[in-house]
């Protein structure tokens, strides 16, 4: 029994040592793909090389409506958390390196990326509490997975949002929000959506200068398009069953969105 | 051979009646009315009356403000035309209504009624709310649900389908109390209130007068309560645990007022919140 004790003390303090609070990771210019499990996500691209994570504890606790305010904690299944997460290598080469986060006692990771990378990836948030944020990227943005909310902030694409491929246990996306898109980016293929959206339940709320250039192409099975902006049906394009295809400004970036069971609304934000 | 599939044919046919109108009313001569929905927002509604009346009506589920709708090739105008079905299943009327041009449902049902919703509406902004109807079954995949004045609820919302955020939120209020058995087939069974969601928050509203017993689990959320009850300890009542609650759930209890009327409440994910009900 005392020997069971001392090897399961042994696998803890093992365990622990190779757990942390901060990781970083030198890029060298390589694409970077991230893998995470049921943790929110604030990415944020900066000037350096070097991918840090941070874990972030005290922004993780459900928030609590204020019309439950005056009511009295008497049971609570929030798993404790102590912040440390334990990432792992998954392949390194001389183009690619890719890192899994596993699900830990962090649920909440400050994501510093250089921002002008490929970046790709992947989350899976089963709690109705998660968010992924994504803000201040200027490389192609490929992201995958199910989150309550997704936003996207400042990024210049090409961005892609899927589903993903791996099992979700209880949610799809809900919300996406994107806001303050960057058109200036030179270096776009024309060929390649500057933003292409594929979701199943979730609402997209999408924020445009109104004097852009846009061609757009929506696809939603039961949802509805909803816009501030002057769009113009695009009646050069074939029809299509539960399609629209409309301009701005007589057209220039293509975003596509496809969300069988959300609704999209596109609003004008402040002009570039 | 032949023959014998054109009578079955015939048969079916007779059983399952369908109407395409704007105005759906039917005399049910059961007690109790299964409500099929999909892909709808609907208001159940209680009334003094014998008939089930089931309309279509232009609703904004969400305020859309200063937006201009923009035309999805292929989709038909709203016309608020509905093609019900209605069939005799055992001892109940089951009247399935498929998705057509409308969003919102109204149904009118005989306020003595005993009602069964099963619901799978997937737009984030859909929504079923219950009013003053006698007792409510509801079997749901929607944004929110709303039951208020009954006698009796028993909800259980999410369930097989992957993908969908179950329920956001589950309110209920104004509850007709009472610990009277429930007749299910015509067997008298306990009368325990119940609510089992994956991802809704569930909101239950208990006067402080009330005698009760309330079971709870909010597997990844947590409890708040605005109710003067003994401290939770661990429920012991086996029968309770067993037919409410899932197999491996902690179970708590609490009691008001020496205890009573017995309520079980569970969620995977979201906050329960019990709440004190005004006068």
């Amino acid at each position: 029994m005392k020997k069971i004790l001392i090897i399961i003390g042994l696998v803890y303090v093992w365990a622990n040592a190779f757990s942390q609070k901060t990781s970083e990771f030198a890029l060298h210019g390589r694409q970077l793909s991230l893998i995470t499990k049921n943790a929110s996500l604030e990415v944020i691209g900066t000037d350096d090389d070097k991918l840090i994570i941070e874990s972030s504890v005290s922004e993780t606790l459900p928030e609590i409506p204020a019309d439950a305010a005056g009511l009295q904690l008497i049971s609570s299944s929030i798993k404790s958390e102590n912040g440390s997460f334990t990432p792992q290598v998954v392949k390194y080469d001389d183009k690619l390196m890719v890192i899994n986060i596993p699900e830990s006692q962090c649920r909440h990771y400050r994501i510093k990326v250089p921002k002008g990378g490929h970046l790709k990836i992947a989350f899976d948030i089963s709690s109705p509490y998660g968010k992924v944020s994504f803000t201040n990227l200027s490389g192609e943005l490929e992201a995958s997975g199910n989150a309550p909310v997704i936003d996207f902030s400042y990024v210049t694409g090409p961005l892609t949002l899927s589903c993903g491929e791996t099992g979700f246990s209880i949610g799809a996306s809900t919300q996406i929000n994107i806001s303050h898109l960057q058109f200036k980016n030179t270096t776009y293929n024309k060929d390649t959506p500057f933003i292409n959206i594929i979701s199943s339940y979730a609402d997209v709320n999408i924020s445009l200068p109104s004097n852009i250039g846009a061609s757009l192409q929506v696809d939603s099975q039961y949802g509805n398009l909803y816009s501030t902006l002057n769009f113009v049906t695009n009646l050069k394009m074939p029809p299509v069953k539960n399609r629209y295809y409309g301009l701005l400004n007589s057209g220039g970036r293509v975003l596509t969105i496809n969300s069988t069971y959300g609704s999209i609304y596109i609003r004008g934000e402040k002009n570039l | 051979m032949k023959n014998l599939f054109f009578c079955m044919a015939i048969i079916c046919m007779h059983r399952v009646s369908f109407a395409q109108t704007k105005e759906f009313r039917i005399n049910p001569s059961d007690k109790l009315i299964i409500l099929r929905l999909d892909q709808v927002s609907a208001d159940v509604v209680g009334y003094d009356g014998n008939e089930v009346i089931i309309k279509a009506i232009s609703k904004t589920d969400k305020d859309t403000t200063g937006l201009k709708q923009l035309p999805i090739y292929g989709r038909n105008a709203i016309d608020n035309i509905i093609n019900p079905k209605v069939q005799q299943v055992n001892n109940a009327l089951r009247i399935t209504v498929p998705p057509g041009n409308f969003k919102h449902l109204l149904i009118k049902v005989p306020q003595q009624a005993v009602i069964s919703v099963e619901m799978l509406a997937f737009l984030n902004e859909n929504k079923l709310t219950v009013n003053h109807v006698n007792e409510i079954y509801i079997g749901a995949i929607v944004g929110d649900i709303e039951v208020n004045d009954v006698a009796f609820f028993s909800i259980s919302s999410g369930g097989a389908i992957a993908g969908r955020r179950m329920s956001d939120k589950i309110v209920l209020s104004n509850i007709r109390w009472s610990d009277e058995p429930v007749y299910l087939n015509g067997q008298p069974r306990p009368r325990i209130y119940h609510v089992g969601a994956g991802s809704a928050s569930i909101t239950l509203l208990v006067p402080d007068t009330l005698k009760s017993d309330i079971f709870f689990t909010s597997r990844n959320g947590r409890v708040l309560s605005g109710l003067q009850t003994t401290p939770p300890d661990a429920a012991t009542d086996k029968s309770i645990i067993a037919s409410q609650f899932p197999t491996d759930a902690d179970v708590r209890h609490i009691s008001q007022n020496g205890g009573g009327i017995k309520v079980s409440l569970s969620n995977d994910y979201g906050n329960i919140y019990l709440k004190k009900e005004g006068k």
